[in-house]
C-alpha cells in the first residue's frame, strides 16, 4: 500500500476531478422535505443556485459550497477561523476548497489532454523520420518535381479556402485544426503520387532517397530553440481566447519534441536490433514487425516521457492562469488562486493550498515517471 | 571537427532565420493592434467616434509602419487585389473582404468603396443621422444581412452615386475569382524588409544590430533589452553558477552512499523540492518571509534603489533583495543536476574497469577522483551547454513573481501590450542563444570523449 502511494494520490485526483460536483455543491445529496418525502435535490434539480431550506433534514456533500457562490459575510476568511469554510475564503467570499475541488477538473483535463496531444504528435513525428524502406521514402524524381508544383496551390486551398467552407459546414475547430494541415500534406503527396505513375520508364522515372528526418529534426530544433514560455503565450494569444481547447493545444503542440526525440532514437536502435531483423526475415510485413516488436519496446521510455510531460503540462498551465494568460483569473483554478494570493499576500492560504494540490500531483507523477524508468530499462522481447 | 563546427554554423543559419519568420508570422496573428492600443482607444463604435477615430488611426498606423504589406510576396485569392494591405481600418478590410467572397469582382468593389467614402467624409450640409449610420454601418458590415438593410435605408437623392456604384456591383459579381490563387509581389517595401534592413530612416536594421524602436516608450530596443539583460544575469549567473558547482560534489556524495538511508531520504527530499513549482515557492517565501504578516526578513519586490549607497552598502542592499529570487531560481536546477550527477555516478561505479581497478587494490578514493569524477562530469558539461539560454532569457517566473525587471518579465510585459519589437528582439536574442547553447554543449561533448564520433546524419 506504501509502496504503491503515487498511484493512488493519482487516483484519488482522478476521482476528485470526476466527482467535483458531487463532493463541492450546495445543493443536497438526500433530504426530506416537510411532507416527509425523500428527494435527491442535486440530481433532480438544476445545479447551482441557493440550497432550498426548507427540508426536516439534508445529506449534503461534504463540502457545502460551489465555487461561484460568493458570501460578503465571510470575505477573506482564514481557515479555521468561520466554522464553515474549511480552507477559507477569498475576497469575494468564495470557499477556498470548494474552488480547489472544482478546478482538479479543469487543471487535470488541460494536461492530460494535452499530454495526449504532444504524445501523439511526437510519437507520429517519430516514427516517419525513422520511416525506411522503399515504399515511403523513396520518391521517383517526376514526383519530386510535381510535389514542388503543388505545394503552393494545396497550401492555398488547405489553408484558405478550406477552413472558409468549413465554418460554414463543420464548424468544430478541432477538426479544422486537423483536417488543415492533413489536407495540405495529402493535397501534395497523392496527386504527386498518383501523377508519378503514368512515368514508368525513362530518367524521370528514377527513384531519388528522400528522408524526411532532417526535415522533422530541423522543426524540432526549432520549436526547441524558441523559450517555451514565449511561444505558448503566442500561441494563446492568436489561437484568441482562453478556454480549454486553446490551452490543451498550445501546450500540446510544444511539448511535442521530448517525445518525438524518444521515439525516433528508440526506433533506431530496435532497427538494428536481432531480434527485429528476425522478425523481418521471417517474412513479417513491415507493419507488423513495428506493431509487435517496434512498439512494446520502444513504448517503456515514452510513457515516462509522458508521465513527466504531464507533470510539466500542469506546472505550464497553472503558471499561465497565474500570470492571467490561461484560464481567466476569475476562474477557480489552482494557478489563478496563486495569483489571487499573490496579490493579496495577508491570504496566506489563498497561496498555501492551491499550491500544495499542484505540489502533490506533479510529485506523484513525477515518482511515477522516475519509478516506471526505472523498471523498464530492461529490454523486452 | 573544425568542419564539422563550420557545418553546424552554417546549419544555425536557415534555423534563425525559421525562428525569425515564425515569429514574426505569430505575433501578426495575436489579437490587439499596437496603432489601436497606442491610441488607448478601443474601436470608436457608432459614427460619431468614428469621425475622429479612424484618420487618427489611420495616421498612426503609417508612424508604425504598419501600412506596408507584411512580406515580400502574399499569397492570396485572386479576387483581392495586391494592395489590399493600403486599407487602414481593420473593420473596413473586414467589410471588404467578406464583399469579395460574395461578388469577388475588386474593381467594382473598389469603385463602390470610395464612393461610400467620399459620401462618408462629405456629408454635404444637411446632417441626417439615419443617413450616417446607414453610411457607416456600410462601411463596416461584414455581413450580408446586415449590408442590405442598410443600403435600403440610403436616400437615393442625395447619394446617388453610391448606390449606382452598388448596382454595378451587384450586376459584375464574379465569385469564381475567390477560388483562384494568385501571388502578389510587394518588392522590398515591406515590414520584415524593414526590420531586417532598417527603413533608411534611423533604424539600420536588424542585420546591423539595431532592434528598432518600442512602440510604447519609443525607445530604442537595444537600450531597454540591454537593461533587461543586465538585471536578469545578475540572478541567473548566480543561480545557475551555484547550482552547478554544488551539484557535483552533492551528487558524488549521495552516489557514494548510494542505498543507505542519508541517500534515500536526502534523494527523496530533493525530489520533492524538484517538484514544487517555482513560482508557488517563490509566493510562499514572500508571504511568510516577506513583506506579509509574518517575518520580515527579505524585501518582497524590486531590485532595490541603490544609487544613493556607497558602494559596499549598496552591494549588500542589492545582495539582500536579491536573495528569495536567486534561490528560487536556484534550487530547481540544483536538484535537477545534482540527480543527474549522482546517477550517472552510479552509473560508472558499475562499469567493468572500476571493479578492476579495485581488485587490483586500488583505494576506492583515489578511484572515485580521478576516474569516475571526470567520467561522470561528462553529462555536466555538456548540460552546461544547454542551460546557457536560460541564463540570458531568465525565467519569467521568478521576475515577475519578484517583480524584477528582467529579460522575462520585460519580454511578457511588451508582449500584453503588443510591443512586437521588444517581443521580436527578446525573442530572437534568446532564440540565437539557445541554437549557440546547443552547438557549444555538442563541441563540449566531443571534445570531453574524443571516442564519440560525429555523427553524420544518415540519409
Amino acid at each position: 500500500m506504501r509502496r504503491h502511494w503515487p498511484l493512488l494520490l493519482l487516483g484519488f485526483y482522478l476521482l476528485t476531478a470526476l466527482l467535483a460536483p458531487l463532493l463541492a455543491n450546495s445543493r443536497g445529496w438526500i433530504a426530506m422535505d416537510q411532507e416527509g418525502q425523500i428527494t435527491f435535490p442535486l440530481f433532480q434539480q438544476a445545479p447551482g443556485g441557493h440550497p432550498e431550506t426548507d427540508y426536516r433534514w439534508v445529506i449534503g456533500p461534504p463540502v457545502p459550497y460551489l465555487p461561484a457562490d460568493q458570501d460578503a459575510s465571510e470575505v477573506r476568511k482564514a481557515p479555521f477561523q468561520s466554522g464553515k469554510h474549511l480552507l477559507g475564503t477569498d475576497e469575494l467570499g468564495r470557499d477556498v476548497l470548494s474552488m480547489i475541488i472544482h478546478a482538479t477538473r479543469k487543471d487535470m483535463s488541460v494536461a492530460f489532454f494535452a499530454t495526449l496531444l504532444a504524445g501523439f504528435i511526437g510519437i507520429f513525428a517519430g516514427m516517419i523520420a525513422t520511416a525506411g524502406g522503399s515504399g515511403f521514402r523513396q520518391f521517383k524524381r517526376i514526383e519530386i518535381i510535381f510535389i514542388l508544383l503543388f505545394s503552393l496551390p494545396s497550401f492555398f486551398y488547405s489553408f484558405m479556402i478550406l477552413p472558409r467552407l468549413m465554418k460554414e459546414f463543420l464548424p468544430f475547430p478541432l477538426l479544422q485544426a486537423f483536417l488543415a494541415p492533413a489536407a495540405f500534406i495529402g493535397g501534395i503527396l497523392i496527386p504527386a503520387r498518383l501523377l508519378g505513375r503514368l512515368f514508368r520508364r525513362g530518367a524521370l522515372a528514377r527513384k531519388v532517397s528522400l528522408s524526411p528526418d532532417p526535415l522533422i529534426n530541423r522543426l524540432i530544433e526549432i520549436t526547441v530553440s524558441i523559450p517555451v514560455i514565449y511561444l505558448i503565450i503566442m500561441l494563446v494569444g492568436s489561437l484568441g481566447g482562453q478556454s480549454t481547447l486553446v490551452l490543451i493545444l498550445a501546450i500540446g503542440l510544444t511539448g511535442w519534441t521530448g517525445i518525438a526525440r524518444l521515439t525516433r532514437a528508440e526506433m533506431l536502435r530496435i532497427r538494428e536490433q536481432d531480434y527485429y531483423r528476425a522478425a523481418g526475415a521471417l517474412g513479417l510485413k513491415r507493419w507488423q514487425m513495428i506493431l509487435r516488436h517496434a512498439v512494446p519496446n520502444a513504448l517503456g521510455p515514452v510513457l515516462t516521457a509522458l508521465a513527466f510531460g504531464m507533470a510539466n503540462a500542469i506546472l505550464i498551465e497553472s503558471f499561465l492562469s497565474f500570470i492571467g494568460l490561461g484560464f481567466p483569473p476569475d476562474s477557480a483554478t489552482w494557478g489563478s488562486l496563486l495569483n489571487a494570493g499573490r496579490q493579496d499576500l495577508s491570504s496566506w492560504w489563498l497561496s498555501l493550498f492551491p499550491g500544495l494540490a499542484i505540489f502533490f500531483i506533479v510529485l506523484a507523477l513525477n515518482v511515477s515517471g522516475e519509478r516506471w524508468r526505472f523498471r523498464h530499462r530492461k529490454e523486452k522481447i | 571537427m573544425l568542419k564539422y563546427l563550420a557545418r553546424r554554423l552554417l546549419y544555425m543559419i536557415p534555423t534563425l532565420v525559421a525562428i525569425t519568420l515564425l515569429t514574426f508570422v505569430i505575433s501578426l496573428h495575436t489579437p490587439g493592434d499596437p496603432a489601436m492600443l497606442k491610441l488607448r482607444n478601443s474601436e470608436a463604435s457608432g459614427p460619431g467616434g468614428a469621425r475622429e477615430f479612424w484618420p487618427a488611426y489611420a495616421r498612426e498606423r503609417a508612424k508604425l509602419n504598419l501600412d506596408m504589406p507584411v512580406f515580400y510576396f502574399s499569397l492570396s485569392r485572386l479576387a483581392l487585389p495586391d494592395t489590399f494591405y493600403r486599407i487602414a481600418i481593420p473593420a473596413h478590410r473586414k467589410m471588404l473582404d467578406n464583399l469579395c467572397w460574395e461578388y469577388g469582382n475588386w474593381p467594382q468593389i473598389s469603385k463602390y468603396y470610395q464612393r461610400l467614402k467620399q459620401a462618408w467624409l462629405h456629408p454635404g450640409e444637411e446632417r441626417d443621422e439615419m443617413q450616417d449610420a446607414a453610411l457607416y454601418h456600410l462601411l463596416v458590415a461584414s455581413n450580408a444581412r446586415e449590408r442590405v438593410q442598410w443600403i435600403k435605408k440610403l436616400d437615393r437623392r442625395r447619394f446617388g452615386p453610391v448606390l449606382e456604384a452598388w448596382a454595378e456591383l451587384q450586376s459584375k459579381a464574379r465569385p469564381w475569382k475567390n477560388y483562384i490563387p494568385s501571388i502578389h509581389w510587394h518588392g522590398r517595401k515591406n515590414q520584415y524588409h524593414y526590420w531586417l534592413f532598417g527603413d533608411g530612416r534611423e533604424n539600420k536594421g536588424l542585420l546591423r544590430g539595431d532592434l528598432g524602436r518600442s512602440f510604447r516608450s519609443h525607445r530604442k530596443v537595444n537600450e531597454i533589452l540591454s537593461s533587461a539583460i543586465l538585471v536578469t544575469l545578475q540572478i541567473s549567473i548566480f543561480a545557475l553558477l551555484f547550482a552547478f558547482l554544488l551539484s557535483v560534489p552533492s551528487g558524488l556524495f549521495l552516489a557514494g552512499r548510494a542505498g543507505s538511508f542519508l541517500d534515500r531520504s536526502l534523494s527523496s527530499l530533493l525530489f520533492a523540492l524538484y517538484s514544487t513549482p517555482a513560482f508557488w515557492l517563490g509566493t510562499l517565501l514572500i508571504v511568510f518571509l516577506g513583506g506579509g504578516d509574518f517575518l520580515n526578513l527579505f524585501p518582497p519586490f524590486g531590485l532595490g534603489d541603490i544609487s544613493q549607497r556607497g558602494f559596499f552598502d549598496a552591494l549588500l542592499f542589492r545582495f539582500w533583495h536579491l536573495i528569495l529570487p536567486v534561490f528560487c531560481l536556484f534550487y530547481p536546477a540544483y536538484t535537477y543536476l545534482t540527480r543527474q550527477m549522482r546517477n550517472s555516478a552510479l552509473e560508472e561505479m558499475q562499469k567493468p574497469y572500476v571493479r578492476a581497478l579495485r581488485a587490483r587494490g586500488i583505494p576506492l578514493s583515489r578511484i572515485r577522483r580521478k576516474d569516475i569524477f571526470i567520467n561522470a562530469s561528462l553529462p555536466h558539461i555538456t548540460l552546461l551547454g544547454s542551460f546557457i539560454p536560460l541564463i540570458i532569457s531568465g525565467s519569467v517566473m521568478i521576475e515577475v513573481v519578484f517583480s524584477l525587471p528582467g529579460m522575462g518579465k520585460t519580454t511578457l510585459d511588451a508582449l500584453y501590450a503588443r510591443d512586437y519589437p521588444v517581443v521580436f528582439g527578446a525573442v530572437l536574442i534568446t532564440s540565437a542563444f539557445t541554437v549557440l547553447g546547443f552547438l557549444l554543449s555538442d563541441i563540449l561533448y566531443h571534445l570531453a570523449d574524443p571516442r564519440i564520433q560525429v555523427k553524420k546524419e544518415k540519409a
